[in-house]
């Protein structure tokens, strides 16, 4: 999983406050000290000191965003998308107009200042984005629904190579090492379009739905609207930087909404290296369709960069690993190494263990087979 | 109509041509468009890993984040390349290397990502490597022809 240590909230926090600092108190003190300042650095009075104090104005405006986004950044995310646009321009026009030899090179330091603010606010709003998905990338396992449990779990894939299903095999284990009974559904599309290995023209037509999101449709998955099952597990692979398109289709019928509403739920994701918009997106599904997402496992193919992406074009285009045989040596493997199957056991063990939200002011369920 | 064509006349395409001008690469404003550059191979990036678990189903995210993910920064750099070496076919070779240095600037401004965000997938050298193969083979046969 992804452990390594970032740079704390508050860090950001404070560059906000800096910023905040420096740009309504620094723009007042412009507007007082305009003359002072520019002899000071050499540089020439403003020809047009309505747009002098116009800049000074909006600087002033980013000034306060920024103090909001200090104050609360959680509930402000919106303003730093703003305060982005605003500083990456700023920072723009600086240049430019520098380059034209239409400014004095002393307001290049505002410009600086802008374009490392405009990669600080974007690293901000990187942390502060999806914050649940963080949580679970962390390895938790969180509450589950407060119902009562029937040990049994199903499990919802498509696995068009086989590394899904090597990772949900891993996941069983864990289940049924820990009492749960488990029953797969292999979502079975309609289309004949998504088998492996494929001619280049079905990759190429493969491919191309994937990046565009044109949802495809499956048989019906037959599960029974009064379903046991107390924990669904689903599986997606990565297609072209998303979801694939027989995983995504479970969700796009919402006849399939009953299969996952007020259970819990779990997402795994497995691919060559992008898992993060796949179990954006699969989580996402989850939740709209009423599931309780109590724990998700991203896993990338072992393999250093870039022989690893050559590698599954090789397979995709080969149709089986280690080919061509000249390049057997260094080709990557094509499934999750052996640790991140063996923390799959761990990640089904941990769900089948997984505590269950106390509901103030019910009496607490008796029941609890599996926990 | 007047109104019109007083309005289209007087309109000015005078920043669009500097920029092109600029992305010429001459040599005397190496500094200018070298920030340039590498502001737009940082923006592309950043916003790529920002838009990785928002709009999780607007069809226009997801076609930008595949487009950012290479393609997007691979094709622009070797039209640049192109332009660049019509413009000034001296100094072909000598932007190649700019164009190694801009994919490392990418590079790093993935990586940097990791910093803020451990759940993070960073800097994908794997696709890098994919657009590579467009940007300098499409640089280096302009630099012979």
């Amino acid at each position: 999983m992804h452990s390594h240590m970032a740079i704390p909230i508050k860090v950001f926090r404070y560059l906000c406050l800096l910023t905040a600092l420096a740009n309504a108190g620094g723009n007042v003190g412009m507007l007082l000290f305009y003359r002072p300042i520019l002899n000071l650095f050499g540089a020439p009075l403003p020809k047009d000191i309505y747009s002098f104090a116009f800049v000074c104005g909006f600087s002033f405006t980013v000034g306060v965003l920024a103090f909001m986004v200090f104050l609360a950044p959680e509930k402000t995310v919106p303003l730093l998308v703003v305060g982005i646009f605003g500083k990456a321009i700023y920072a723009f026009f600086t240049f430019y107009f520098w380059s034209h030899g239409a400014l004095h090179p002393f307001y290049l330091i505002f410009g600086a200042w802008d374009a490392a603010y405009t990669v600080i606010f974007f690293l901000f709003l990187i942390r502060l984005v999806s914050p649940d998905l963080t949580v679970l990338n962390r390895g938790d396992i969180l509450e589950g629904v407060d119902r009562s449990r029937t040990g049994k779990a199903l499990f919802l894939y498509f696995s068009m190579t086989g590394n899904g299903s090597r990772a949900m095999n891993s996941v069983r284990k864990g289940l049924e090492s820990a009492g749960y009974e488990v029953d797969e559904k292999i979502c079975q599309p309609n289309e004949s379009l998504f088998h492996f290995p494929f001619t280049l023209m079905v990759f190429l037509r493969i491919m191309l739905r994937a990046i565009f999101r044109v949802p495809t449709t499956l048989k019906p998955l037959e599960i029974a609207d009064d379903h046991t099952y107390d924990l669904i597990v689903v599986e997606s692979q990565t297609w072209f930087v998303g979801m694939s398109a027989p995983v995504e289709a479970i969700f796009q019928d919402p006849k399939n909404r009953y299969i996952f509403s007020g259970r819990d739920v779990a997402a795994v994701n497995v691919c060559r290296g992008l898992w993060q918009r796949p179990q954006a997106q699969l989580v996402r599904w989850l939740q709209s369709a009423g599931g309780n997402v109590v724990g998700a496992r991203a896993y990338e193919n072992p393999g250093h960069e870039p022989i690893r992406c050559f590698s599954l074009f090789f397979f995709l285009g080969t149709g089986a690993p280690g080919k061509p045989a000249f390049l057997k040596s260094i080709l990557t493997q094509q499934h999750i190494s052996d640790k991140a199957e063996s923390e799959l056991v761990c990640f089904g063990q941990a769900l089948a263990e997984r505590r269950r939200k106390v509901t103030p002011g019910l009496p607490p369920l008796i029941q609890s087979a599996g926990a | 109509m007047d109104l019109i064509r007083v309005f289209i006349q007087n309109a000015t395409w005078g920043p669009f041509k500097d920029l092109i001008n600029l992305l010429s690469l001459p040599a005397e404003r190496t500094r200018e468009w070298l920030t340039l550059l590498a502001a737009f191979m940082i923006l592309c990036e950043l916003t790529r890993l920002t838009i990785a678990t928002v709009f999780t189903r607007s069809v226009l995210a997801h076609v930008s984040r595949c487009l950012l993910t290479f393609a997007v920064q691979a094709v622009t750099l070797a039209l640049i390349l192109v332009w660049a070496d019509y413009r000034h076919p001296e100094r072909a070779w000598t932007n190649l290397g700019y164009a190694l240095l801009l994919y490392f600037i990418w590079y790093l401004a993935g990586q940097l990502v990791l910093l803020a965000r451990p759940d993070t997938e960073g800097a994908d050298l794997g696709f890098m490597t994919v657009g590579a193969l467009i940007t300098f083979p499409v640089g280096v046969i302009a630099a012979l022809i």
